[in-house]
């Protein structure tokens, strides 16, 4: 599945383009606002001013005042006249003299006859001496100072979104491209080569860090392919030699000069073959289903020491019968922890299994019930016998991986991968070491994961 | 003996190599390849055992044991099946199985466990001594005597022959035996059995005309007076 590249620039603009008209309308609406509050308190503030000025001048000098007011020019818009009380103008606007002023408060006139039509804001303020002051704001001038609000921050919202829309393309582009590189990695592995790496720069930002974890998990995938292949390798090869056996067995038996007793022989040599190749491929389904997890419903709370007690006294005759003698310490009371007791009854009973085929005639078999705390527990069989070379410690736990030692002697190689994928099942290892001299190797389990 | 045995199983070649060894040994067989004709045959007609593949078309075998368990038909029931022993054993058991056998395996061993299945409910009943030939067991003081002298077995040993005694005359294979004595499942290692089984032939044979304990070729052990 590929994105469509220009959907989320397209969606982006949009989102951007309905932000710059939002922003445009608030700033118009609070632009008119500020101004209004403006225009309103300069209006109170200089009527108050031609009212108290006329009171202490006199309306002469006010008429003075207005009256070059009207010559220099009224920047603010506001303009004022001054009436006597037959309604004639004495000084100031004539324009502002033509409007109709209210008697009391502000009131919204047009100027008669403009075109188009101009408005004004008016107030007639009586003054003493029968004089009125007519004050009116030209609200073309408010207007106009709107607009170039308006066209200001307009301007400069739309600088700010162009810079954004700039900046977003071009991550954009950034983005697409780092993303690409990793998708097209994942392209060629899904196509079949797992050499391929997502290209990682020395300057680490997240995309290297993704490219660096990918990698990782490449190699561990690389890595597991490669296992795999031994495995397979291996299996077809434990596999093999059985099965020409039992192949040379059957043609024995097939013989027509064959006697009776050497054609039973030959039956019997291919069907112990035969039980063979399925216990290998019993001990790979088992070590599969242990690994996979999947036995964690059959795991139950149960007193370990017996367990392994029970198997040990199953294995005393054999141990006995190998020349070799077992000793077994355990807790005298229970020592509980959640187990999956018939993969950890095969797990010690493998345990105690290689001790008899390796440990050789005369040597000791400890078996070892630990408590370690609530639970959690330790099984321990150890041996005196030759043991294994430190530098083979850690491989015998792989699958199919037998020592040339034990080339001659019966065994599928599977024995110790179970024990380890036991112990994994239960939330534990298998910890392999040198008893000084022999084997020991440690069972844990812990509850941590079940 | 001529007990009635219902087979279900859908692997033709299977089937046959089964039914033709039950009818050798005198059962009466039917057959049916599919698991919902299995459960209405098993629940309609009066079987003394079933066995029953694990993998069924029409309706998984699990799913017909629990049925039938369901609706207080009580027949013995094997189970086989070609998934792995650890967890499908237990499953089988649980789902209401009386026994499971993994495939493929040896004609003798799910001979010898029908047999165990079909008289299981003789045995239900409490045993205080049991005897073959002149060998007597007595479970209450946990004594075993042979003719009239008193033979002195390890408990592992004591719980070997008592379980061969409820099985006397019969053959007891070795997974049996490791299965029921220490629930160990584990192929490669029945040769276990062996050396338990040498132990206490050497106990309760050695010194004596008669032997009691006998092996059979290819299949297990068998206790009894009779060769």
């Amino acid at each position: 599945m590929r994105l469509k590249p220009w959907i989320w620039p397209a969606t982006a603009a949009l989102v951007a383009l309905a932000a710059v008209v939002m922003g445009l309308l608030i700033v118009d609406r609070m632009g008119e606002r500020a101004i209004e509050r403006q225009q309103a308190s300069m209006a109170a503030a200089t009527r108050d001013y031609f009212v108290d000025f006329a009171r202490d001048e006199g309306v002469p000098a006010l008429a003075e005042t207005l009256n070059r007011h009207e010559r220099v020019g009224a920047a603010d818009g506001f303009r004022y006249a001054l009436e006597d009380r037959n309604g004639r103008m004495v000084a100031g606007a004539d324009v502002v003299s033509s409007l109709d002023a209210p008697d009391t408060g502000w009131r919204t006139v047009a100027e008669p006859d403009s075109s188009p039509r101009r408005l004004w804001r008016v107030l007639a303020q009586p003054l003493s001496g029968g004089y009125t002051l007519v004050v009116a704001e030209d609200l073309s001038a408010r207007d106009a100072l709107r607009a170039a609000v308006f066209r200001g921050s307009a301007l400069a919202i739309l600088i700010t979104a162009f810079g954004a829309a700039a900046a977003g393309f071009g991550l954009n582009a950034m983005l697409l491209g780092r993303t690409r590189a990793i998708a097209h990695t994942a392209e060629r592995i899904a196509g079949g080569d797992l050499s391929a790496r997502a290209p990682v720069h020395p300057n680490g930002d997240v995309f290297d860090d993704l490219g660096a974890s990918m990698n990782e998990m490449l190699a561990r995938i690389e890595e597991l392919m490669t296992g795999m292949r031994t495995v397979a390798d291996s299996i077809a090869h434990d596999l093999r030699s059985p099965l020409t056996r039992m192949k040379g067995a059957l043609v024995r038996a097939a013989d027509p000069d064959a006697s009776e007793d050497s054609r039973l022989q030959a039956l019997d040599d291919a069907h112990t073959e035969a039980d063979i190749v399925l216990a290998t491929l019993n001990a790979l389904l088992d070590i599969a289903h242990a690994e996979s997890g999947l036995s964690r419903e059959n795991m139950q709370r149960i007193d370990v020491a017996a367990l392994v007690l029970e198997i040990a006294d199953l294995f005393s005759p054999a141990i006995e019968d190998a020349g070799q003698s077992l000793v077994t310490v355990a807790p005298s009371i229970p020592v509980l922890a959640r187990a999956h007791p018939a993969l950890l009854r095969q797990a010690v009973g493998n345990l105690l299994h290689n001790a008899v085929i390796h440990a050789g005639s005369g040597a000791t078999v400890t078996v070892q019930v630990e408590d370690g705390g609530p639970g959690h527990a330790r099984i321990r069989v150890a041996d005196d016998g030759p043991g294994v070379p430190a530098e083979h410690l850690g491989r015998v736990q792989e699958r199919f991986v037998r020592l040339e030692a034990s080339r001659t002697t019966a065994g599928s190689g599977l024995g110790l991968a179970l024990v380890a994928a036991c112990a994994k099942l239960h939330g534990g290892r298998l910890v392999l070491g040198d008893n000084r001299p022999g084997l020991v190797a440690a069972l844990e389990l812990s509850d941590r994961h079940s | 003996m001529g007990a009635k045995i219902l087979v279900v199983e859908d692997d033709a070649d299977a089937a046959e190599t089964l039914l033709n060894g039950l009818r050798q040994e005198g059962y009466t067989v039917e057959h049916v390849a599919d698991g919902r004709d299995g459960l209405y045959l098993a629940s309609s007609a009066d079987f003394d055992a079933v066995i029953l593949d694990r993998m069924l078309p029409g309706m998984d075998g699990l799913a017909v044991v629990k049925a039938l368990r369901a609706a207080d038909v009580h027949t013995p029931l094997l189970i086989l099946s070609a998934l792995g022993q650890l967890d499908e054993r237990v499953r089988g058991l649980r789902a209401g199985g009386d026994d499971y056998l993994a495939k493929p395996f040896a004609f003798s061993e799910l001979s010898a466990r029908l047999a165990a299945m079909l008289r299981r409910p003789a045995t239900r009943q409490e045993v205080t001594a049991m005897a073959c030939g002149d060998l007597e067991m007595d479970l209450l003081t946990r004594r075993v005597v042979r003719a009239g002298r008193r033979l002195d077995l390890l408990p592992r040993e004591f719980k070997l022959l008592e379980h061969l005694l409820r099985h006397k005359d019969r053959v007891v294979t070795r997974t049996m035996m490791l299965e029921e004595l220490w629930d160990y499942r584990f192929d490669p290692h029945t040769s276990l059995i062996d050396t338990h089984i040498s132990r206490l032939r050497k106990k309760i044979d050695d010194g004596f005309d008669t032997p009691l304990l006998h092996t059979v070729r290819g299949s297990g052990y068998r206790l009894s007076d009779r060769p």
